[in-house]
């Protein structure tokens, strides 16, 4: 296990495993995810992908397996530190809608740069060109927005602080095709700079479009967690989704209902 | 770091008018409405009274009665329509009725017959239990005055030298109220006492909006599906659960700088103001604030493993439950006058030492006021202490159904 915070991976999670109320989530989880890249989380709906993401940022205690985030363990002491080097946007997250876009952003940007309000104000600012979203949709309050205009709200706020760490469940989610351009497009820049993005989706096309890395979990399960050429080559498939039915295929002995 | 929370607590709470109105009006307007609607009903119901006669003779008798009726209920605020018939009562006649019957003429100028009157009032009725106490009283009356003309008769056929008064009321009793020191309590004194009492039952409109508050902050952010998001940056669960906490002591103040508004405002309206002392007020105000940090500090542990708002306000309901009980039963009950055992029983109820402090300034006991805000606050920061130690994000999370 690589126990330095400048290693070249910021994920390393090795054999997770995790029981929510008596049933096993995950039984095995493996992961690596370098700095600079953009991976891709891929399974089927229950195959513990958002429980996954949840041990990674500290957010549900592991059972077994070892994990270490930008070098260090999330269920260790000081991880709250490490915290404001990470960006996460869960899949279901809606803003604060008695605030304004503005004062949304602002509160994050607070916390993220532990109450120094000079620089709240300039990771906010960021926050708010990330989003495109205005200076009139900002002032108004996000009780009002689309469910567009939220998603881009929240994935500003994942971003703004230019984490080296952003961790993104099912980022374009909800957004029209313009948004989820540019939203790609934003992610390859935040990768090309030098973070790593951890990103879960269903859209594989999509996927294959923004990922350097993939891995494939299925029952809490690993099945593959490799560069998305070697994905490519192992299961003999032409793109990440041909890719994927494989790999579930041959975990379930060729029988892909089970999985779906 | 909590100061970002506890804006961000502060601005939401700004917007939202329906939290914003429980926490300031409930408080300001809950205990002058609740005097002021009682006060005007009762003074607007009215009750029959009749009084019946069966002697020709002592219609004047019983028109002296119906005004003396009519006199006392006026002076206790109580409105009645009094009426005179010769008869019997009849089913229906009215709420409340007064019989003088046959004989009693002959036997009010008797100094050997005893007079008999009856009175009767209506099942349930309100309105004729305030009247019954008003033809009580006339009846008392009537026979205070016959009972000096029987003196009167009795001294002059004596020939001593007598004053009926001294007769009648040979023992003259002189009343004091005195404090646990033994000194005797001014009438200010006494006034300031009686209203700590109902100041006392006036933090249950305190305690009601922190529990709301509470409830609706830490379960609502997850509800709202805000909360995972937050956990996850530097601010960590404890800031998050710290800074509601916080919030809500600042939002419980209000509602107590409120509360003691509304007290004001209920002994204007009763034109009273003057015996409510500026200092009995700013510990109320003290008191209640120590009491809603307390409250939230009780309620936040609770209300982050609840699975949803409703069911962590039925648990903050039932917290609520209890105090209501207690500030309801201390207009009744003094708590130092308990056996030990009940009072250990009340004592170890943190809600009880807020009645307490505001009762041990009504004596005069400064020792005991620190006693019982000391015990509050010991009591809300180790629930603070828990409520740090327990705060897990996963629990908060992944909450069991």
């Amino acid at each position: 296990m690589d126990k330095n915070p400048s290693g070249a991976y910021a994920i390393l999670a090795e054999g997770v495993r995790k029981a929510i109320r008596g049933r096993e989530v995950l039984r095995g989880v493996d992961l690596k995810v370098r700095r600079g890249e953009v991976h891709v989380l891929a399974g089927p709906n229950g195959a513990g992908k958002t429980t996954t993401l949840r041990v990674i940022l500290g957010l549900a205690h592991r059972d077994a397996g070892a994990v270490r985030v930008l070098g260090f363990d999330p269920e260790g002491s000081g991880f709250e530190r490490v915290r404001a080097r990470i960006g996460y946007l869960p899949e279901d997250a809606k803003p604060y809608e008695r605030l304004t876009g503005w004062e949304n952003l602002y509160f994050y940007a607070l916390a993220y740069a532990r109450g120094d309000r000079a620089r709240a104000l300039a990771i906010a600012r960021r926050g708010a060109e990330l989003s495109g979203l205005g200076a009139d949709a900002l002032s108004r309050r996000a009780s009002g927005y689309s469910k567009g205009m939220a998603r881009r709200l929240l994935v500003a706020r994942a971003l703004m602080h230019e984490p080296e760490l952003a961790v993104l469940d099912e980022p374009t989610s909800g957004l029209d095709v313009f948004s989820a351009v540019r939203l790609r497009g934003v992610i390859r820049s935040i990768a090309r700079a030098g973070a790593a993005v951890l990103v879960t989706t269903h859209n594989l096309l999509e996927a294959q479009e923004i990922a350097d890395s993939v891995t494939f979990i299925v029952d809490g399960r690993t099945l593959c967690s490799c560069s998305v050429a070697e994905a490519l080559e192992r299961y003999g498939a032409a793109n990440l989704e041909e890719a994927f039915v494989r790999a579930v295929e041959d975990a379930q002995g060729g029988d892909l209902e089970g999985a779906a | 770091m909590l100061r970002a929370v506890i804006w961000k607590e502060l601005l939401e709470l700004s917007r939202d008018r329906r939290t914003l109105a429980l926490v300031v009006l409930m408080p300001l307007l809950g205990l002058p409405a609740l005097g002021l609607l009682t006060g005007a009903l009762y003074h607007e119901q009215v009750a029959s009274v009749t009084v019946f006669y069966e002697d020709r003779g002592i219609h004047a008798i019983a028109n002296w009665l119906a005004s003396d009726i009519a006199q006392r209920a006026a002076s206790s605020g109580i409105k009645v329509s009094v009426d005179i018939k010769a008869g019997s009562p009849k089913p229906g006649c009215c709420d409340v009725y007064v019989y003088l019957p046959r004989g009693f003429h002959e036997n009010l100028t008797s100094i050997s017959k005893p007079l008999v009157a009856y009175i009767g009032k209506l099942l349930a009725s309100q309105a004729a239990e305030s009247a019954y106490y008003a033809a009580r009283g006339a009846l008392g009356d009537l026979s205070q005055r016959v009972a000096v003309e029987r003196v009167e008769v009795l001294i002059n056929a004596s020939g001593l030298e007598a004053s009926p008064e001294l007769i009648l009321h040979p023992l003259e009793v002189r009343e004091y109220t005195f404090k646990p020191s033994g000194a005797i309590a001014s009438p200010r004194e006494q006034l300031a006492a009686e209203t700590a009492r109902l100041l006392e039952f006036a933090l249950i409109f305190v305690v009601n909006p922190a529990v709301v508050y509470v409830t609706d902050a830490i379960v609502g952010e997850r509800e709202r599906k805000t909360l995972e998001a937050l956990l996850a940056t530097p601010l960590g669960a404890r800031d998050v659960v710290l800074g509601k906490m916080v919030a809500s002591a600042i939002i419980g103040l209000t509602a107590a700088l409120a509360d003691s508004l509304g007290v004001l405002v209920f002994f204007w309206s009763l034109g009273g103001s003057h015996v409510l002392p500026f200092s009995l007020l700013g510990l109320h105000a003290l008191v209640s604030g120590v009491l809603v940090f307390m409250t939230a500090a009780i309620i936040a542990p609770i209300a982050s493993r609840s699975p949803s708002i409703r069911s962590a306000q039925a648990t903050g309901m039932a917290v609520l439950s209890l105090a209501t009980a207690i500030y309801f039963a201390a207009l009744f009950t003094d708590i130092s006058s308990l056996p030990a055992a009940l009072k250990v029983a009340l004592l170890v109820i943190p809600f009880t030492h807020a009645a307490l402090a505001i009762n041990s300034y009504a004596i005069g006991s400064m020792a005991g006021v620190a006693v019982h805000v000391a015990v509050m606050t010991a009591v809300a920061l180790a629930a603070v202490a828990v409520s740090i130690r327990l705060t897990d994000p996963e629990a908060m999370i992944l909450v069991k159904e």
